[in-house]
């Protein structure tokens, strides 16, 4: 891996001819894209990869190119870029997201939230979970939800927390002691700086675990109310240990699927005793409520 | 109505490894899309299959950033490599060969790749699997 840095090829190439070329940096290049210029015929093209090209050969593979289709040759304009952080960049123009009661913001959108939600700032990271994601937003929703209908209890389960997104949420609304849990350490650290900025420290704790395989994640169950928004193959794997860990009719929150694996997670949970109460749908993903 | 398309973006991931790191980031960050919806997506609808597989994708960039995606098939270099057991091809091909594969190795990953080959039949696509693994430094054997 060459860390951070990535450098681009950029072409101008008539339309008609953007797939040679392209195929043609893609000897040069991890990541190409493809973006015709409306009105000009011509299509910009653009190559990534983390090291520097070799410009000579690109240069003379490029003419080979243009010779053979009797084109001009493009020149290709070779340029290292910034060293940003491009996720950061990325999000900040993903402006801020509601979901239920709940209003999503990062550190670039400050303004003070709607009347009435309950605000959440994630700045976004290395860690999923930003709430613009359709299986964030079904689990907000879904939050609200059970909270709204006084099924959800204490304390609450955040399985694969990411950024803390799901937990923080619920401290903040149910005012419970919540446990959050992550295989990734990253993440892990990037939660609980999301549970300090977001003031919900004296509510919310966070611990490196794969699935409930940590002590001390188990040891605070049995628990009132579960958020696992993951994937459909982890969710079917953890549904014993959850019925196992979830206390007497709490409801069970899962996402992270897509609409195509219900059947089989929805399967998974009713062999553990667990039956589906409704489903929210965003796009193709599902958010799916058990209990 | 259709939703416009804007572009594309042509790369290879390791299957349900997709990450932000450059230059996958940097690349769908100047396209518009979002980096991290689009890693979570890839992950989920590759996780099924063996995991760190090089999976070609591309991706549809539509004029509202919202996007689409299909996965190919592992390029016939990976297949060829994994049947030949070497950890890469010849760096100066014609002269020196690194390893070889069989008549019927070719034949599997020709049927394996058919999907994503531009070939008629079954044979064509062996021919051509089998210009790949000459390319590469590989002998074909029967």
């Amino acid at each position: 891996m060459a860390g951070n840095t990535a450098w681009k090829i950029e072409l101008f190439v008539p339309s008609a001819a953007h797939d040679e070329f392209s195929d043609t940096l893609e000897l040069f290049a991890d990541v190409i894209s493809l973006f015709p210029i409306e009105g000009t015929g011509e299509t910009r093209i653009s190559g990534y990869g983390s090291e520097a090209p070799d410009e000579t050969a690109l240069t003379a593979a490029l003419a080979d190119t243009a010779r053979r289709l009797g084109t001009d040759v493009p020149t290709g304009d070779v340029v290292l870029l910034p060293d940003v952080d491009w996720v950061a960049e990325n999000q900040a123009s993903f402006a801020p997201v509601r979901a239920g009661r709940f209003y999503i913001h990062d550190s670039d959108h400050m303004d003070p939230p709607p009347a009435g939600t309950v605000p959440i700032r994630v700045d976004a990271a290395t860690a999923f979970g930003t709430g613009h994601h359709g299986t964030t937003r079904g689990c907000l929703e879904a939050l609200d939800r059970v909270i709204r209908s006084g099924v959800a209890a204490a304390p609450v389960l955040d399985l694969g927390c990411g950024t803390g997104i799901l937990g923080i949420a619920a401290a903040k609304a149910m005012r419970a002691r919540v446990i959050g849990s992550d295989i990734d350490p990253i993440a892990v650290a990037k939660a609980r700086e999301n549970v300090r900025v977001n003031g919900v420290s004296a509510f919310m704790r966070t611990y490196e675990s794969r699935g409930l395989d940590a002590v001390m994640v188990r040891r605070h169950g049995p628990f009132g109310l579960v958020l696992a928004n993951i994937l459909a193959r982890p969710l079917e794997r953890l549904a014993p240990l959850i019925a196992a860990h979830r206390a007497s009719g709490a409801p069970v929150i899962l996402s992270g699927l897509l609409r195509t694996q219900e059947p089989q997670v929805i399967a998974a949970y009713r062999r553990a005793g667990l039956h589906l109460r409704a489903r929210i749908h965003h796009d193709e993903w599902s958010t799916l409520i058990c209990g | 109505m259709a939703k416009k398309i804007d572009g594309y973006v042509k790369l290879e991931i390791p299957a349900g490894q997709a990450n932000p790191s450059p230059p996958v980031g940097p690349a769908l960050g100047q396209a518009g899309l979002n980096i991290m919806e689009f890693c979570k997506a890839f992950n989920a609808l590759t996780q099924n299959g063996e995991q760190g597989v090089p999976t070609p994708v591309v991706i549809t960039v539509y004029q509202d950033k919202s996007f689409t995606f299909v996965t190919k098939t592992p390029p016939a270099s990976y297949f060829l490599k994994k049947a030949a057991r070497v950890q890469k091809g010849s760096g100066t091909t014609g002269r020196d060969l690194v390893g070889r594969v069989t008549d019927a190795q070719c034949r599997e990953i020709a049927e394996a790749k058919m999907v994503d080959l531009n070939a008629n039949d079954i044979e064509a696509a062996a021919q051509m699997i089998k210009g790949t693994a000459r390319s590469m430094g590989l002998e074909v054997v029967g």
